[in-house]
């Protein structure tokens, strides 16, 4: 019942949508809306943060939607038989059927997207905006607007894009989201792509330095709404909504929204295939489903090894995303524990005052998801201090770490009998010296276990920092995904990275856990 | 100069006053076994000794120091005042030696050879030096408390404190321990000794206090304590009795409900049932058939049957206001003989108007 109300509601809307859609460009129907209707009833795929759902629902109707956040694992999910389609610009199609050369597309626009670079609601913002337009309607009046869509909107070996450091006029802080190949992407470790060849032009035309971030596509929008960014570029589309958060910049591209299916489903006349792919592609990729894809165009697993790790070094970005992702884990580490000593002391201690401080902030940093605190401390509470991101992760484990080494300090010292205190201070030692050789030793021992779990959890939980522009280990192999579509290759290598340091950790754990258990000996330290 | 004086010492808790105004002396040389009743403050006493515990009031004088006094140095008193607890408290990451040279080497300053030897020592005379290696967890408790017990010894204490030294230990492992202590006493240690080992403090100690309620309730020789307590309670405690009591009027008497609680405090003290038969058989023939027809009816009648365990019998007695001419002097034939049968030792008294009459039954 309940759900029939909610389905009625969702037709209303899509109905009010639909009507409120006139203004856009209309859209051809009839043999159109036949080739969409194939679409209905079926599962859709979608990219966290961006409204192609709704402009599904308004064109297909009726779909099921399941949730990505990033273009590769769409790709992997409609490979796999997860989703059954995904609406992607015919831009990102050209690239990423490389990689996946069944992919097609059924060629009716399900809607145009304005492409540009977005601003904040400020004064500041406001006139930065006014310079890109005046710079735009340059490149555009001059032409070179359409050579440079001519050159980096092809998969073509593309050259680096020269980004200047300093400018008389300042430093202007840009983020972008470097998985939105070719508008924002990394090339041999820099950021590059169209978006970024205006955004560096403009600077270099206007007298300003350019420090980009790479960041989560939504952290690129909250990025500019709070005003942490200067501006951000990345293939960031037009829409009423993100207009009333943020300023855009005019149009600089108009990219077309269609629906991306698996080519073996459709017939040849139905969908767009890859170029280079005719019917003989359509035939073998019919007949190789699932995992074999993975090894890539040219079929070898060699091969994709070689794109993935090889090509352009992209390996040093994974050692380079561990060192991150290591220092971020014993500097939080580090934190945690003298905070967590720190709390777990007012919690032991009499004051009621220290006690109940204690439990509000444990309550605070263990009831809040460790996403939330970071982008918190990154966007609010350290954005005018322009923390280094790498020391705000750190910063935010150690944070909410400490309450759960708090909790395992306090737990393994009021575990110990009550008669070893006893036995200690009838012995005639003060409590310093029965705390430091009695209590807290036997404590240690019983919180080996828990110690080591809560490293091997923080350096797990540090997956999330790419929230706050952190390129760690996981970002690494994010940003080798979205530039080479290799799906397996980059997520295999990050999770066997991941896994070598549980090992160690846990071999570490062990080694610690023996040294502790050897009881100490009398003749130590006496002469047999 | 006393070594220990216990000066009006009192502990309260919210629902609870396990010490109310205590006063004792402890001279150099003492063996004093506490006992008691449990729940009675016997171990908070030694606590509020070494301070433990702090006492609601009053206070200790250990060595010509107030241990209550502001600013005193509890640490160098408790190195004088060893401790040995029921359960042991042995620092269970440290081997055996580790244990004992621990408060040495810490708190008086020894060197780890000096400590090691002192060590090897004690446990030698505890018997355990091949132990010096275990680790507390595997040792037996008898064995625990004797390396507890050489731990304490490690710091030269002027006086040791038994807080139950014996009560968390198997019954086999009992007379280790004790034969450990029982030298101690030899060799002339201060001791105060929380015990429920009777037997042991008799023989251990030269005086015995008796704490019930909270205050030193009877204290004496061994043998005063003993064999001629002279407080009702410690009479009670110490002969282990248990009983049930009952008053009535010959008017109102219900003989099958008095029968029934005399069987239900026979079934809870498990006693045999021809002890049983015995108990009723003189209570039948004795009271029912003989003293209740002769009393006025509204006579106010006490009864009570006390056993005792350490004793092996019994007491029924009735007791009335009223001098009597002698009751059981016109006993029916049958009913005399089968309650003298049943009783080992009958008795009529007659003091301040008051008769009573007494039946020994033995088990």
């Amino acid at each position: 019942m309940r759900k029939a109300i909610l389905r009625a509601l969702c037709a209303l809307l899509a109905a009010a949508l639909v009507v409120c859609a006139q203004a856009a460009p209309a859209l051809a129907a009839g043999s159109d809306d036949e080739a969409l209707a194939r679409l209905s009833g079926k599962t859709a795929g979608v990219m966290t943060g961006t409204p192609q759902e709704e402009i599904i629902r308004n064109r297909v109707g009726d779909v099921e939607v399941l949730y990505f956040n990033s273009l590769t694992d769409l790709a992997m999910a409609l490979q796999a038989d997860k989703i059954d389609f995904f609406t992607l610009s015919t831009v990102n199609f050209n690239f990423l059927a490389e990689q996946y050369p069944d992919l097609a597309y059924i060629d009716v626009a399900l809607t145009n997207y304005d492409v540009g670079a977005v601003f904040p609601k400020s004064r500041e913002g406001e006139s930065l905006r006014e310079q890109y337009n005046e710079y735009l309607k340059g490149l555009s009046d001059s032409g070179e607007l359409g050579r440079l869509q001519e050159y980096w909107l092809q998969p073509r070996d593309w050259e680096s894009v020269d980004i200047p450091e300093t400018g008389e006029n300042g430093v202007l802080h840009m983020a972008t989201t470097n998985t939105m190949k070719p508008f924002s992407m990394d090339l041999n470790g820099r950021n590059a792509g169209y978006d970024i060849a205006i955004a560096a032009g403009f600077c270099e035309a206007y007298g300003y330095g350019l420090q980009i971030d790479n960041v989560d596509f939504s952290g690129m929008l909250s990025g500019i709404a709070s005003g942490f960014y200067d501006f951000a570029a990345g293939q960031i589309s037009y829409t009423a909504e993100r207009a009333e958060s943020v300023l855009f910049s005019d149009a600089y591209y108009t990219q077309k929204m269609v629906p991306l299916v698996r080519g073996s489903d459709f017939a040849d006349g139905e969908v767009v295939r890859a170029s280079g792919s005719g019917s003989q592609g359509a035939a073998s990729a019919s007949g190789q489903q699932g995992g074999e894809k993975a090894e890539g165009q040219d079929g070898s697993l060699w091969a994709s090894i070689r794109r993935s790790l090889l090509d352009q070094d992209r390996w040093k970005s994974i050692v380079s995303g561990l060192g991150t992702t290591l220092a971020i884990t014993f500097a939080g580490f580090a934190l945690a524990n003298v905070l967590g000593a720190a709390l777990c002391a007012m919690s032991l201690c009499r004051s009621r005052a220290a006690r109940a401080a204690a439990r509000v902030y444990s309550g605070l940093a263990q009831g809040l998801p460790i996403v939330v605190v970071l982008m918190v401390l990154y966007y609010i509470v350290f954005a005018a201090a322009k923390l280094n991101n790498v020391l705000v992760a750190s910063i935010a484990f150690g944070l909410v770490y400490a309450a759960y080494l708090e909790q395992l300090f306090e737990g393994g010292i009021r575990g110990v009998d009550e008669g070893q205190w006893e036995a200690g201070l009838a012995s005639g030692l003060t409590r310093r010296q029965t705390f430091l050789g009695i209590v807290l030793p036997q404590a240690a021992r019983a919180s080996v276990t828990g110690y080591f779990a809560d490293l091997i959890s923080l350096m797990k939980g540090t997956a999330v920092v790419g929230y706050i522009a952190v390129a760690d280990l996981t970002k690494a192999g994010d940003v080798i995904r979205s530039t080479t579509y290799e799906a397996y290759v980059p997520l295999l290598t990050v999770t066997a990275v991941y896994l070598i340091m549980t090992g160690l950790a846990i071999a570490c754990m062990e080694l610690v856990k023996r040294a502790v258990a050897r009881p100490r000996r009398g003749k130590a330290g006496v002469a047999a | 100069m006393s070594l220990i004086e216990i000066r009006h010492l009192s502990k309260a808790y919210e629902n609870a006053t396990p010490l109310r105004n205590v006063n004792a002396v402890v001279e150099k040389g003492d063996v004093i076994s506490i006992i008691g009743p449990s729940g009675t403050g016997k171990s908070t006493l030694l606590r509020c000794l070494n301070r433990l515990e702090e006492p609601t009031s009053g206070t200790v004088v250990f060595d010509g120091e107030d241990l209550g006094a502001a600013g005193r140095d509890l640490t160098r008193v408790r190195r004088k005042m060893g401790m040995v607890f029921q359960s042991f408290n042995l620092y269970r990451h440290m081997s055996v030696i580790e244990n004992i040279m621990y408060a040495p080497v810490k708190a008086l300053g020894l060197s780890r050879e000096e400590a090691y030897a002192r060590g090897m020592r004690l446990l030698r005379a505890v018997g355990l030096a091949e132990k010096e290696n275990s680790m507390p967890d595997e040792l037996s408790g008898g064995q625990k408390q004797r390396v507890a017990i050489a731990r304490t010894l490690a710091m030269e204490p002027e006086v040791i404190l038994f807080d139950e030294p014996t009560s968390a230990l198997d019954p086999t492992m009992v007379g280790e321990v004790l034969a450990v202590i029982k030298r101690l006493a030899q060799d002339g240690m201060t001791m105060l000794i929380v015990t429920h080992e009777m037997r042991f403090a008799r023989s251990v100690s030269n005086r015995v206090f008796y704490l019930d309620q909270g205050v030193i309730y009877e204290e004496g020789t061994p043998e005063e304590i003993f064999d001629r307590p002279k407080g009702e309670l410690t009479r009670r405690f110490i002969n282990q009795l248990d009983g049930i009591k009952r008053s009535f009027s010959p008017a109102t008497f219900d003989y099958l409900g008095f029968i029934t609680q005399v069987r239900e405090f026979a079934q809870r003290k498990m006693f045999a049932p021809a002890y049983v038969n015995r108990i009723e058989m003189v209570i039948e023939e004795l009271y029912l058939q003989t003293i209740l027809p002769r009393l006025p009816q509204e006579t106010t009648l006490e009864f009570s049957l006390e056993h005792s365990d350490k004793l092996g019998s019994c007491e029924v007695t009735f007791s009335w206001v009223g001098e009597p001419e002698d009751p059981l002097a016109d006993m029916d034939g049958l009913s005399r003989k089968l309650a003298e049968h049943a009783a080992e030792d009958i008795e009529l008294a007659c003091e301040e108007g008051v008769t009573t009459v007494k039946a020994r039954v033995r088990e």
